[in-house]
């Protein structure tokens, strides 16, 4: 922020125009992206994930200054709006595939421990592993600050891995499929509690 | 207990930490519930009910985090930060208010009486119908369409002004 000169102020417009575009995020959501597989939703955020960490190593670099734009453009460009992608094509896609999955009666707790486990991998784990790569391989600190742009090439190579994890998401026809197999066993789980219920009341 | 930062002076960090903390303590409490009522709700269209709800829900975030931003913006040029605090406890008592006319029925996807309508894109099995009796009855229903971009939102638009293009 000292480098290129942002004050408080700005850094604060640059966080509003950040939830402004985060309702952008939803409505390209909602108008485009509901309907579409969640593997393909998340295959494009990851694409868009490379792009955005090589457009934040590229200010790291200061090539931005390179190809005429400045530093107010290119933060806009760079982190607010992929802040909107990411909530089109990452966030909801994720939180609205999870909705369809969950059994019934354990909604709240398994929603608590998706946001749990979210809150704490994007507060701590992350901080944590960020720290732990910059002690052990780059060394950046307060006074030091050039192997800055070393850690946005990691992130950068590590973003690429996401592409590997796409499998496992699940797609529509297997949600479909495994919800109708819950559904009958539960029907055959419920007809038996209910024959068993008639047999005690034919004991008695 | 956000409040408390507005009553009080605090001159210890630790204090403003701990409230801060409670603070998110009670907002989990509440956020669990509202996530479980969505998911809940979101089950009366097993095919796009999550994404429908859950963009509406984020919609609202979304405005109310813009909103928020703006007011915290102003109030803390204009007046003392103790005053954003203030206003979040307000904000909270609302919420605690509007709790006690959340029913149970909020837990129940469907309520007694209610006709739930078959939806065009449900893949729900009904009672005593077979999974292929209700992958035709979807088939069925998906032949009935008008054709694609002939209905909805942007063409019932069109139509309706060249209807009033045609009047004029």
């Amino acid at each position: 922020m000292n480098v290129v000169g942002l004050n408080k102020f700005m850094f604060a417009m640059i966080q509003l125009i950040g939830q402004i575009f985060s309702v952008v995020g939803v409505v390209i959501y909602g108008a485009f992206l509901r309907k579409v597989e969640v593997r393909w939703v998340l295959f494009w955020n990851c694409v868009i994930t490379v792009i955005s960490n090589f457009f934040n190593y590229a200010f790291a670099k200061r090539w931005n200054l390179d190809w005429g734009f400045s530093d107010m453009e290119f933060i806009i460009f760079s982190d607010v709006i992929t802040n909107a992608l990411n909530t089109a094509f990452q966030l909801l896609p994720l939180l609205s595939m999870f909705a369809k999955i969950i059994p019934k009666n354990i909604e709240g707790t398994m929603f608590a421990f998706l946001t749990g486990a979210w809150n704490l991998d994007q507060s701590v784990l992350a901080p944590m592993m960020g720290s732990l790569i910059n002690a052990q391989f780059v060394g950046v600190n307060k006074d030091d600050q050039s192997g800055y742009s070393t850690l946005c090439l990691i992130s950068l190579i590590c973003s690429i891995f996401n592409f590997a994890l796409l499998p496992l998401v699940a797609l529509r026809k297997d949600i479909r499929k495994a919800n109708r197999e819950r559904k009958i066993q539960q029907d055959i789980l419920d007809k038996e509690s209910l024959e068993r219920k008639a047999q005690r009341l034919v004991k008695r | 207990m956000c409040a408390c930062l507005f009553f009080f002076d605090h001159d210890n960090p630790l204090e403003v930490v701990l409230y801060l903390f409670i603070t998110s303590l009670s907002m989990a409490f509440s956020n669990v519930v509202i996530d479980a009522i969505l998911v809940v709700q979101a089950r009366k269209d097993p095919e796009l009910g999550s994404q429908d709800i859950l963009t509406l829900a984020w919609l609202f975030n979304g405005f109310g985090g813009v909103v928020g931003c703006i007011t915290a913006a102003y109030m803390m040029e204009r007046y003392h930060p103790r005053y954003a605090f203030f206003g979040f406890g307000i904000w909270s008592l609302i919420v605690a208010v509007a709790c006690f006319f959340l029913s149970s029925d909020a837990e129940k996807i469907v309520i007694e009486g209610e006709v739930l309508k078959f939806s065009e894109w449900s893949s729900e099995v009904e009672s005593k119908q077979t999974p292929s009796e209700a992958e035709k009855k979807r088939n069925d229903f998906e032949a009935a369409r008008p054709a694609p971009g002939e209905e909805g939102f942007s063409h019932n638009f069109k139509k309706n002004m060249k209807a009033i293009w045609l009047c004029l």
